[in-house]
């Protein structure tokens, strides 16, 4: 009786486990491919935080502290440009110098350089007096850090224009791929394939473009597109002054469009290589806080 | 009864036998190990825990891990009251869980067809396998799914969502239910299952107690209320004004009612069809401070015009007049807030001695009260007293008094210290005839200080619209939060209270012309009498009138006990240079507006001559103003 308690209680847990899993797994298949290297994938980003203590997180009024923030590249792909800035300070209670400041580069990862970069930098700051009676001054702030950096894309994909397939068994068009990222912020997520068959022949590629960081993607550059060595015409949807440049301004995703004329006959596979640069804003807040010492004390 | 023997052993010091006291705690150590063997008997200590702190603290992160520890506890605590088929109470709260946290809680018909369907599979599945007794314990898996929406504020979405009237009962609900601590009461196990032990049979009987009490005591609407029988001493009522005053002032002791309302009101966004495809977020911080905004400018507008706050008095045209004012822009009706990083508050009270009885047999007699100042930023001050007695049986019949007071020079006291008490005693200027009076003490408190911080943004125009709303919606989002765009003084006899630019929109861009108003609102019991200085601290603006950020000597109504006086309005022309060309996204700074008055406050004692003294001259008073032989 015990023994057959406890199979039903396994059956049981197994079911509801099983049932979970299936419950949950169900938003989406990922299909990975096309990836180069091995930092080259999933997601990455630029780790803006401040160190412990610095600033501590209660000052005296009149003390001096230091605010030192860590930059630490985990992109597969080199930081430009860097432009730390602190914005939304009361300078009646807090002076800090200086307000602004640049890297030039922070290295990302890569086969010699597996932990990516790091750089470090100080600001110095006064902490002002309390208004009278006043426990104490809490002042949020922003810690904006601006960048460049770029991305890279590569898969292989089957070029077939037959869509009968009555010409040879090759290679099967896939309609809809799957990415993981480009060990980016900014990636590749899904890619659709259309087939243009008839006299003037060929593919267009659907490239879905999505921001996986914290922050805020700025304009995006498609710097190369090629298919099989061969440059293609791209174009970002809507975009017909600038069609290789996106703005993302507050929006998560962009399209673009590729298209390929096709000459062969039979079906292939060859390399898709895309480009990108990009400008990203990454806003973090943190709060200074000035404490009346004797309530400091009491407490 | 184990416990009660333990308390006598460990009690029993005169006996001093440590023999016992061991047992003592040994028997209280055992009882607290049998009951914590019992899940829902730590799900009554834990929950009674998760109540006090959400009470305390208000909803937070900690609260919202404790309430999913008790989810999981409750699990438990229900499997192990039902002894059967425990497993299947947890597949309704598995499902539960994924759609409420994985899939965020959708209503989306489609999805919740194929969903509930696979659950009701599950279930049956289970109920197929057990040959049907798992179906209770099944649907007894959707109880702690449902103490859950009811802890997280769900009563209170019924309350503010569906518009079902708050009744007492209700709020006796929302209010003292600790629902977490009651599930596990009434999953506490028997006397058998708990072995008879005594702990958790306590725990049962005052866990009980407390809900009866909860669910009967709104019945009795005078439970908790002294009968008023006399009328109180003027302290006690001035204290209760004070209170009274506090409560309605800040409003704070109504923002955990809020914040439930908006808990419960963003709950209630999961069921709202209509709004779910909009793409709003709803913020319970901004839910939070529209309805303290509410409640501030209902507190302005009805109990400073002498109002009660309720929906009568809401529909007086008084009332619309005043809230049409705070809504228009650039008006003077700015309103403040209080300070939260100051706490103490500036008061100054007389207060009667109860053991003095106020009768005399002399006509000749000095009659004492106390003066107490409480001057938390060690302002220096004076305060000049004054006194006067008159007959209660004709009002016109008064005799100057003269002031004796501790600490003071004559009758004027200087205040320096944070805190200053005085006994202030009257004597009359003439011998007293037999009879009853009335005594009225003043104290001036000449040049009182106050002042109140604002804090505004600074933008210069940019590229587009939509970068220029973009980063509004940052700025507010940081420095901005709830009512902070709204000046904050700190509490004490007047506020000053101001504001520039658009009051509820604290960001200045560089070309506007921006109005500013400053006033004083009376917050104590006594009356504004000159204001002797103000000032706006805002060097390098430009204003028009040009003299607009000082003045002085502002008269004040003699009669009447002004609630707000009105210092200036006029406007901002021009922003100092680095605020009109900024080096980064925006400015960020703190004002402030200070303001030195005069302020009366007043009492009044009874006294009564019995007799005339045989060695003194009585005194006839004349009805001329002032006492005479």
């Amino acid at each position: 009786m015990k023994k057959t308690i406890s199979m039903k209680k396994i059956i049981s847990c197994s079911c509801i486990f099983l049932i979970a899993l299936l419950i949950t797994g169900c938003s989406g298949s990922t299909q990975t491919s096309g990836v180069t290297t091995n930092y080259k994938i999933g997601n990455g980003d630029l780790n803006v935080k401040l160190i412990d203590n610095a600033p501590p997180s209660e000052i005296f009024p009149g003390a001096e502290f230091k605010i030192i923030a860590e930059l630490s590249n985990q992109l597969a792909y080199d930081a430009k440009n860097l432009d730390v800035v602190i914005t939304g300070l009361e300078p009646g209670y807090f002076q800090v110098y200086p307000l602004e400041q640049k890297i030039a580069l922070i290295q990302g990862k890569s086969i010699t350089n597996p932990a990516g970069d790091k750089e470090m930098l100080e600001f110095s700051g006064n902490a002002g007096s309390l208004v009278k009676s006043a426990q104490y001054y809490t002042n949020k702030y922003l810690l904006q850090t601006n960048y460049d950096s770029t991305m890279e894309f590569q898969d292989t994909v089957c070029i077939n224009t037959d869509l009968y397939g009555v010409n040879d068994a090759g290679c099967k068009v896939q309609d809809k791929l799957s990415y993981p990222g480009q060990g980016a912020v900014l990636a590749v997520s899904k890619m659709e394939q259309v087939v243009i068959s008839g006299s003037s022949a060929g593919m267009q590629f659907r490239i879905y473009l999505t921001n996986r960081g914290q922050g805020k993607l700025k304009l995006v550059t498609l710097d190369k597109s090629e298919l099989g060595g061969e440059a293609l015409d791209c174009q970002f949807q809507g975009e017909v002054d600038k069609p290789l440049e996106y703005d993302f301004k507050d929006k998560q995703t962009a399209l673009l469009l590729c298209d390929a004329a096709i000459s062969e006959q039979i079906s292939y596979q060859t390399i898709l290589a895309l480009d990108f640069s990009y400008h990203y804003e990454l806003n973090k807040e943190y709060q200074l806080k000035i404490v009346n010492p004797n309530a400091a004390l009491v407490s | 009864m184990g416990i009660v023997q333990a308390l006598k052993g460990s009690g029993a010091g005169q006996v001093a036998d440590v023999a016992t006291k061991v047992t003592g705690i040994q028997l209280v150590g055992k009882q607290l190990a049998g009951a914590a063997k019992s899940i829902s008997w730590v799900m009554v200590v834990v929950g009674v825990i998760e109540f006090i702190l959400k009470n305390v603290f208000g909803y937070g992160q900690l609260i919202t891990v404790l309430s999913i520890i008790l989810f999981i506890m409750a699990g438990f605590a229900l499997a192990a009251r039902l002894g059967k088929d425990k497993l299947a109470i947890f597949i309704p709260m598995t499902l539960f869980v994924i759609w409420y946290f994985l899939y965020g809680a959708t209503f989306d018909p489609a999805f919740l067809a194929v969903y509930l369907s696979i659950g009701f599979g599950i279930m049956a599945l289970f109920g197929v396998i057990s040959k049907g007794e798992s179906v209770i314990s099944s649907f007894a898996g959707f109880i702690p799914c449902l103490v859950l929406l009811v802890d997280v504020g769900y009563l209170a979405l019924l309350v503010d969502k569906v518009g079902i009237p708050v009744t007492n009962f209700m709020i006796g609900l929302l209010k003292y239910m600790p629902w977490w601590a009651f599930f596990g009461v009434m999953t506490l196990p028997t006397e058998e299952g708990g072995r008879g032990n005594a702990l958790i049979q306590l725990t049962r009987i005052a866990g009980i107690v407390y809900i009866v009490f909860v669910l009967i005591a709104p019945v009795f609407p005078n439970v908790g209320r002294e009968e008023l029988n006399a009328l109180p001493g003027f302290a006690e009522a001035q204290q209760a004004q004070i209170d009274l005053q506090e409560q309605l002032s800040t409003c704070e002791n109504e923002q955990r009612n809020y914040r439930l309302s908006c808990i419960g009101q963003s709950f209630g966004k999961i069921f709202d069809f209509s709004t779910s495809s909009s793409g709003e977020t709803f913020s319970v911080d901004n839910c939070v401070a529209e309805k303290m905004k509410e409640c501030e400018i209902d507190y302005q507008c009805l109990t400073q015009q002498g109002l009660q706050v309720n929906n009568d008095n809401k529909a007086k045209p008084a009332y619309q007049e005043c809230k049409a004012g705070f809504t228009a822009k650039g008006g003077q009706n700015v309103i403040g807030i209080k300070d939260e990083t100051i706490k103490e508050a500036m008061t100054a009270v007389f207060s009667d001695r109860k053991s003095l009885s106020g009768q005399y047999r002399s006509g000749d007699f000095l009659h004492p009260i106390d003066f107490t100042v409480v001057n938390p930023r060690n302002d220096e001050f004076n305060v000049l007293f004054s006194c006067e007695f008159t007959s209660t049986t004709d009002s016109k019949l008064k005799v100057p008094g003269t002031i004796i007071a501790s600490g003071a020079q004559g009758n004027l006291l200087t205040v320096k210290d944070k805190s200053v008490k005085s006994t202030v005693a009257c004597k009359p200027q003439l011998n007293l005839a037999k009879g009853k009076y009335k005594v009225d003490y003043q104290a001036e408190l000449q040049g009182i200080q106050s002042f109140a911080r604002l804090q505004r943004a600074f933008i210069v125009p940019q590229a587009s619209e939509q970068e220029r709303e973009e980063l509004i919606k940052r700025i507010m989002q940081l420095h901005f939060p709830g009512q902070k765009y709204l000046s904050q003084a700190p509490a004490g006899l007047f506020e000053v209270q101001w504001s520039f630019g658009q009051e509820d929109a604290p960001i200045v861009e560089s070309g506007d012309i921006l109005p500013l108003a400053i006033v004083l609102r009376n917050t104590g019991q006594g009356k504004i009498e000159t204001v002797n200085w103000y000032r706006v601290n805002m060097d390098g603006f430009s204003t028009d009138p040009a003299d607009c950020l000082a003045g002085g000597n502002i008269a004040v109504p003699k009669d009447t006990t002004v609630a707000k006086v009105d210092l200036n309005f006029c406007y901002i022309t021009g922003l100092p240079i680095d605020l009109s060309t900024l080096s980064q996204d925006y400015a960020y700074r703190e004002y402030t507006a200070e303001a030195n008055l005069n302020y009366l406050i007043k009492a009044t004692d009874n006294v009564e001559v019995l007799e005339i003294n045989p060695g003194a001259t009585p005194v006839e008073i004349s009805s001329e103003g002032g006492g005479a032989i």
